[in-house]
């Protein structure tokens, strides 16, 4: 009998919200009663929450499995509905390959790093808050991975911006050196940048209604197919427009919304701030999962874009709206990969790298290439969780050193040091420099092994998991899209680059600080986590290696469900394998997936060359002290941390933006808006209307109503002055007035 | 003649049964409690009415009725309409409860009667919705109301408050006796007063029953406050301590929309080719006058007063599209369970402000709430834009079922006019928000825990009913159908 | 033949003349002969004090209010008592009740210091 787990469904979303009910509403109790049981309490209660939807993940897959990966709804309940005019959104669950593919990735992940987040958090003053927020993440992730319809979708896109606003924000209080709040200034460029990603998704959501009267994503889909076979026009009304067209518009929007949530050109520029949040945040947000969201949206609407391509309908006769997803996305990696160079923050770098990895993914997706645009988004999710947690530790280490020297100068040992990225108050010890760092590797061995397979990975060095998915994107550009083929070879050396130069700067040499000198390794709750990462950064390109489908693709249609064949068997019950041709939709056989040895041949010579290049040749010896200057200043690469988007967005954008406003606020809403329509129409039209009604129909307050008017109205007011000021009697008339009149319209019924 | 005993199913009415009792022993444990814990009162009605509420969910599915005479129908009836009723009042009497702890406390009311008097109106508001025979919905109505005129001029010796008693009694009495004379034409016309017979004859009664119909609607008018009845509502509201006002507001209005529901759909639907215009003629007048003359409102309590009204239009929207609608009476039923929670919150957040009584109630104290607590400024916020009606909040879903229903019962011109009025409504509710964060201001604010507890737990239910409504809607469908399904079965 | 309605009429007609007709008589037939003592107000042979316009305590009220409940428990008591035979348990268990409904406010009222006259 086949094992049906798709009834847990829901749980997905219980488990989460227990946390955060349990760490919003009681968690700070028992921290405060007692600090470190306390601790323990709140953050195994979240992180056990965590691995129970995790583990529903896992059922949920066991029941794809036995059910031959058909795709299930399960449906809770609807959500709005008005049936007269054929609108429904259900509460429903998509449980398909697709979805649960990326519910193992969010509850695998985050799970390790909520443990990890333990150790990390310790000693903070809102630590039970933290983790009702990390909870609630996961829950408005888990919604926007597991809707079946685009609002729900839409639901978790809001939510987890929610949440990583509050987390970016989270050590709200933490100012720069000019005093300004830089976290809740980071937290706001964040939301800002986001809105307008979400204005392009309400608006690409209304469109789709419009257009295909629904929300779901199966009657969109089949809808829309239906129409390319039958050639027939999207009708709005009175106005018609071709399929094609109106798909380039939605697919296009769906862009926009994507470019913000996953970091793209041009609203990336909130990631690199981002990383002002608490270093776990940093690698579950802002690495692992919620900036793959646009990834996902792209995947999953993946119908969609393939139709736009098969109609060849363009933007502006310009580019069609899935090449502009390719060269956006392969602009993304190349740019962010040339900052990476420049940025002397840990953090930074990796924040960057996570801007030019997730164009890798943008770029393969656009390519239609959804499979290797997952695989490398589960292989990145592993890795760059890694790195950033390594970074953590990093930090965490530097701290103790830090904090070790600052205890021994004043003769105390300070115990429970509040720690992570918190304030600094006597000196400009900044743990993040990597220019304070160096010769870490015998300091925090553990933290060096595990990054090292992480900075490997992410690289694209043989076998790690990187190079199976980047290498997978590679060879699909190489087939279809040369432009993008090359930008991300050039963005895949300055990806290799960049990390040796910062494993050179960070855990090789010469510790260039005392902090250095004195850093210390992370308690096991930190380590354990790592490692888990650092195997499944190993092994992770095993989910999809291509020699292996290749060759049991006829054994996978004879015994489907029997093993697990790759990424590409699997993934391909939710996204359909089929080619668009003039004549209607033609269902192709699994499509073997490339890989050219050429192809994955020059990536990595180039990779190990630019590694090589990074460390042995650029940073062979330099910079030896924390005031020397990186070689590379002296290079033209150095203008990308000038020239970039980011200052552009500062000294233009921001303030032609509050110009604008400005104007508007002054011209527009001012003087036309407020005093012309505002004042005169309404407030001038009700404040007349409700005063008559309050005098007349009322019988209150006649003052000024009749002023100057003839002496008809005079009369009229003192009537009404007479009969008003507040008696019952005048009241009780108005009862039998009305009675009177109803009786009236009764008896004339009547008759 | 042999006198028959009516059949009798106490356990079917427990929940009433232990309002009244628990009452009534209240009214004696005074004696019995020493002076130190009589800060126990509250909590002590609290229990009552949870245990009430307890009950009450437990008979939700029930279908029954008891006190039966021999060969009539039962007199008492609980269906799902008159238990979803029911959790509405009893949350309606616990939320109060939780905002009058402290206001009572530090404005000096803190007197026993008041929990004794606010659940005897509850208990009567609770056989409002389950009444079949026009003698109790009468008896239930004095029930509800004569507790509420004591409570009214419960801030005496204030002057506006024995007034607003004095007025609220005066008016109630001259309403009440209206409708006992449309009660006696209706047993007059059809010689009975049971809803079930009155179903069966009333369409031989001729011009008698529309006589009576027309009296009926005046007494239910009243009490919801539907123009031109409302006269007494602004003075009434302002005068009377804010928790009972807050009270009032909701429960009253639910009630006297219960039995109207009950009385107008299930014993009188075959007039309703008379009764549907007269109650969206109601419906229209009393929504631009509420809405409108809201507006000129400088006290909070007095402009919440008028957007009662206001929402007492909305609600007689509904009961005018329950003939010809199927779903007219769950829209009614939903939209009172979102209302409960709105306006409850809303007039928990008033009562923060009013530090003392009589204080803090204009609405420009509300200035600068926005920077001194963010956080009830927010909630206020929030229900202001439930009242208006924008989504996501229970106020939208609520108006959107009532006007889905209007729309299918033909009445199209009804709902243009809510959306309008509602429309209209945003400038005063949106004025609250407006001054609540675009000026800087002043003043007291108490918070005690228990109201800040109701403001979130209120905030909560009207975001849920917002964002999820349909499975709330489904109850209340369920609880409408029941009274459908009478008028069907004849 | 006179309709039930026209008997009323007759009736309302009739009725006041037979009080009125009394008085009349007596007016017309009885011998005047006033003094100031016979034209002084009567009170129980007591001479008068004061206005006779004067504000009660309001005790008298509530006390009455009291008393009338009491009064009108004994109304519904009554057909209670004669048809006892007939009734049954649950007749009694009513009229059990009701007393017990009018103790409770008559304890309430007592424990207030309602009957406490001051």
């Amino acid at each position: 009998m086949p094992m049906n787990a798709f009834g847990l469904a829901p749980l997905l979303l219980v488990f989460p919200l227990i946390g955060v009910l349990f760490n919003g509403l009681v968690g700070r109790r028992f921290i405060v009663a007692n600090r470190n049981t306390g601790e323990k309490w709140s953050g195994w209660f979240a992180s056990v929450m965590a691995l129970s939807a995790f583990m529903v993940s896992v059922l949920l897959f066991l029941s794809l499995r036995s059910h031959e990966y058909h795709a299930e709804v399960v449906h809770l309940f609807d959500w709005l509905a008005i049936p007269s005019a054929g609108f429904r959104v259900p509460w429903a669950f998509q449980i398909d390959t697709l979805s649960v593919t990326m519910m193992l990735v969010v509850t695998g992940v985050g799970s390790l790093i909520h443990i990890y987040a333990i150790g990390y958090m310790h000693g903070d003053p809102n630590f039970s808050r933290f983790f009702a927020y990390l909870n609630l993440f996961l829950f408005f992730m888990l919604i926007l991975v597991s809707g079946n319809n685009y609002l729900m979708l839409f639901v978790g896109w809001e939510g987890v911006g929610l949440c990583s606003f509050l987390l970016i924000g989270f050590w709200f209080d933490k100012v720069n050196e000019k005093g300004e709040p830089m976290n809740a200034n980071a937290a706001r460029k964040a939301f800002v940048a986001n809105r307008v990603g979400d204005f392009a998704m309400i608006l690409a959501m209304a469109l789709t209604f419009w257009s295909f009267g629904s929300l779901e994503f199966e009657p969109v889909f089949s809808h829309a197919l239906e129409m390319f076979e039958s050639g027939e026009m999207v009708h709005f009304g009175l106005f018609s427009a071709s399929l094609g067209s109106v798909l380039t518009a939605v697919t296009t929007l769906f862009l926009i919304g994507a470019t913000g949530k996953s970091a793209q050109i041009p609203l990336y520029v909130w990631l690199p701030d981002a990383m002002a949040g608490p270093t776990p945040v940093s690698a579950l947000i802002h690495a692992a999962t919620m900036v793959t969201s646009g990834i996902y949206l792209i995947v999953r609407s993946n119908v969609l874009f393939e139709i736009v391509r098969a109609s060849g309908a363009t933007i502006f006769g310009i580019v069609s709206s899935p090449d502009l997803v390719a060269y956006i996305g392969a602009a993304t990696a190349l740019l962010a990969g040339l900052i990476a160079f420049t940025q002397f923050d840990i953090k930074k770098v990796l924040a960057y790298s996570t801007v030019s990895q997730l164009g890798f993914m943008i770029a393969a997706a656009g390519m239609g290439a959804y499979v290797a645009a997952m695989f490398h988004l589960i292989t990145h999710a592993f890795f760059k969780a890694l790195l950033f947690l390594g970074s953590g530790s990093v930090i965490h280490g530097m701290e103790h050193g830090h904090h070790h020297i600052h205890a021994h100068n004043h003769g105390k040992e300070v115990h429970g040091t509040p720690q992570g990225d918190t304030h600094h108050e006597e000196d400009n010890f900044d743990p993040q420099d990597m220019r304070t760092m160096g010769g870490l590797r015998y300091r925090m061995k553990t933290t060096f092994i595990v990054y090292m397979i992480g900075a490997l990975a992410l690289a694209g060095i043989v076998p790690l998991a990187g190079f199976w998915s980047k290498d997978e994107i590679l060879a699909h550009g190489s087939e279809h899209n040369l432009i993008v083929y090359i930008l991300l070879t050039i963005a895949a050396v300055c990806t290799a680059f960049y990390m040796g130069r910062q494993l050179k700067m960070v855990f090789f040499g010469e510790p260039r600080h005392e902090a250095a000198a004195h850093a210390e390794e992370s308690p096991a709750v930190m380590t354990v986590p790592l490692m888990i990462l650092a195997t499944l950064a190993v092994l992770g390109g095993g989910l999809n290696l291509p020699f292996l489908s290749q060759g049991i693709a006829e054994t996978y249609h004879e015994h489907p469900g029997g093993v697990f064949l790759g990424l590409e068997g699997w993934l391909e019950h939710s996204i359909a394998a089929f080619e668009l041709t003039e004549e209607g939709v033609v269902h192709l056989p699994e499509t073997p997936k490339v890989f050219s040895p050429g192809v994955a041949g020059i990536s990595t010579i180039l990779a190990v060359g630019a590694l090589v290049l990074a460390f042995y040749v650029v940073y062979a010896n330099k910079p030896k002290t924390a005031e020397e200057p990186d070689p590379l200043q002296s290079t033209p690469i150095w203008w990308f941390s000038v020239l970039p988007l980011n200052t552009l967005y500062m000294n233009y954008i921001v303030p032609g933006f509050n110009r604008l406003a400005q104007w508007l606020a002054d011209k527009v809403d001012w003087a036309f808006w407020h005093d012309f329509f505002h004042d005169r129409i309404i407030r001038d039209t009700f404040v007349g209307f409700a005063h008559f009604a309050a005098n007349i129909l009322d019988l209150k307050g006649v003052d000024g109503m009749v002023n100057g008017a003839g002496s008809l109205a005079k009369r009229l007011a003192n009537w009404i002055r007479q009969t008003q000021t507040g008696y019952a009697r005048n009241y009780a008339l108005s009862i039998f007035l009305g009675t009177v009149v109803l009786l009236a319209y009764f008896i004339f019924m009547a008759n | 003649m042999e006198f028959q005993v009516p059949s009798l199913n106490l356990l079917i009415v427990l929940p009433v049964l232990i309002v009244t009792g628990w009452g009534m022993l209240l009214m004696l444990a005074e004696f019995f409690i020493p002076e130190e814990k009589k800060s126990w009162a509250p909590w002590l009605t609290m229990l009552g009415l949870v245990l009430a509420l307890i009950q009450t969910i437990g008979l939700w599915g029930y279908n029954g009725g008891t006190f039966t005479p021999k060969g009539g129908a039962p007199m008492v009836v609980v269906d799902n309409f008159a238990t979803f009723l029911n959790i509405i009042f009893l949350l309606t009497g616990i939320l109060t409860v939780l905002i009058s702890i402290h206001y009572l406390r530090r404005t000096g009311l803190d007197r026993p009667e008041y929990y004794m008097l606010l659940l005897f109106s509850v208990s009567g508001m609770m056989l409002m919705g389950m009444a079949n025979d026009l003698i109790l919905v009468f008896l239930a109505l004095e029930l509800l109301s004569i507790p509420l005129y004591i409570l009214s001029g419960f801030a005496w010796p204030r002057p506006d408050s024995e007034e607003s008693a004095m007025k609220y009694f005066l008016l109630g009495a001259f309403s009440s006796s209206i409708f006992v004379f449309g009660i006696a034409l209706t047993y007059g016309s059809t010689g009975t007063t049971s809803l079930p017979l009155v179903l069966e004859r009333i369409s031989d009664a001729g011009m008698l029953g529309l006589v009576a119909t027309a009296m009926l609607i005046v007494g239910f008018a009243f009490k919801v406050a539907a123009a031109p009845f409302h006269m007494w509502t602004p003075d009434v509201y302002e005068g009377a301590p804010t928790t009972v006002t807050a009270f009032m507001s909701v429960g009253a209005k639910v009630g006297g929309f219960a039995a109207m529901l009950r009385v107008f759909v299930a014993a009188l639907p075959q007039l309703g080719e008379a009764w549907v215009p007269a109650v969206a003629g109601v419906a229209t007048l009393t929504l631009i006058v509420g809405n409108v003359v809201a507006i000129v409102q400088p006290n909070i309590k007095r402009m919440l007063a008028y957007s009662s009204i206001a929402h007492a239009g909305y609600i007689m929207i509904a009961v005018a599209a329950s003939v010809n609608s199927p779903d007219g009476v769950s829209a009614a039923l939903f939209y009172m369970l979102a209302y409960l929670f709105t306006n409850l919150g809303a007039f928990a957040v008033v009562i923060a402000l009013e530090h003392k009584q009589g204080e803090g109630v204009m609405l420009d104290d509300y200035k600068g709430l926005g920077k001194r607590r963010p956080w009830l400024a927010l909630a206020m916020a929030y229900f202001m834009l439930s009242l208006t009606g924008v989504p996501p909040t229970g106020g939208f879903s609520g108006k959107f079922y009532v006007f889905r229903a209007a729309i299918e019962a033909d009445l199209l011109w009804l709902a243009i006019v809510g959306v309008i009025t509602s429309v209209i409504s945003g400038y005063y509710y949106l004025r609250v928000v407006y001054l609540m964060y675009m000026y800087d201001g002043e003043g007291e604010v108490v918070a005690n825990r228990a109201l800040v507890w109701t403001v979130g737990l209120t905030a909560l239910a009207t975001l849920v009913l917002g964002l999820l409504p349909g499975p709330w809607f489904d109850m209340a469908r369920d609880a409408a159908l029941q009274t459908v399904q009478m008028v069907a079965g004849g | 033949m006179l309709t039930d309605w026209q008997f009323i009429a007759l009736f309302v007609v009739l009725s006041p003349i037979f009080p009125a007709m009394p008085v009349i008589i007596n007016h017309l037939l009885g011998p005047k002969k006033p003094n100031p003592i016979k034209q002084q107000t009567y009170e129980c042979g007591i001479e008068t004090v004061g206005d006779s316009w004067v504000q009660f305590k309001v005790q008298y009220y509530i006390y009455a209010l009291v008393f009338v409940i009491f009064d009108i428990e004994a109304v519904f008591l009554f057909p209670i008592a004669a048809a006892y035979d007939q009734l049954g348990l649950f007749a009694v268990g009513a009229a059990v009740l009701f007393i017990f409904l009018l103790g409770d406010g008559l304890a309430y009222a007592w424990g207030r210091g309602v009957l406490e006259w001051v």
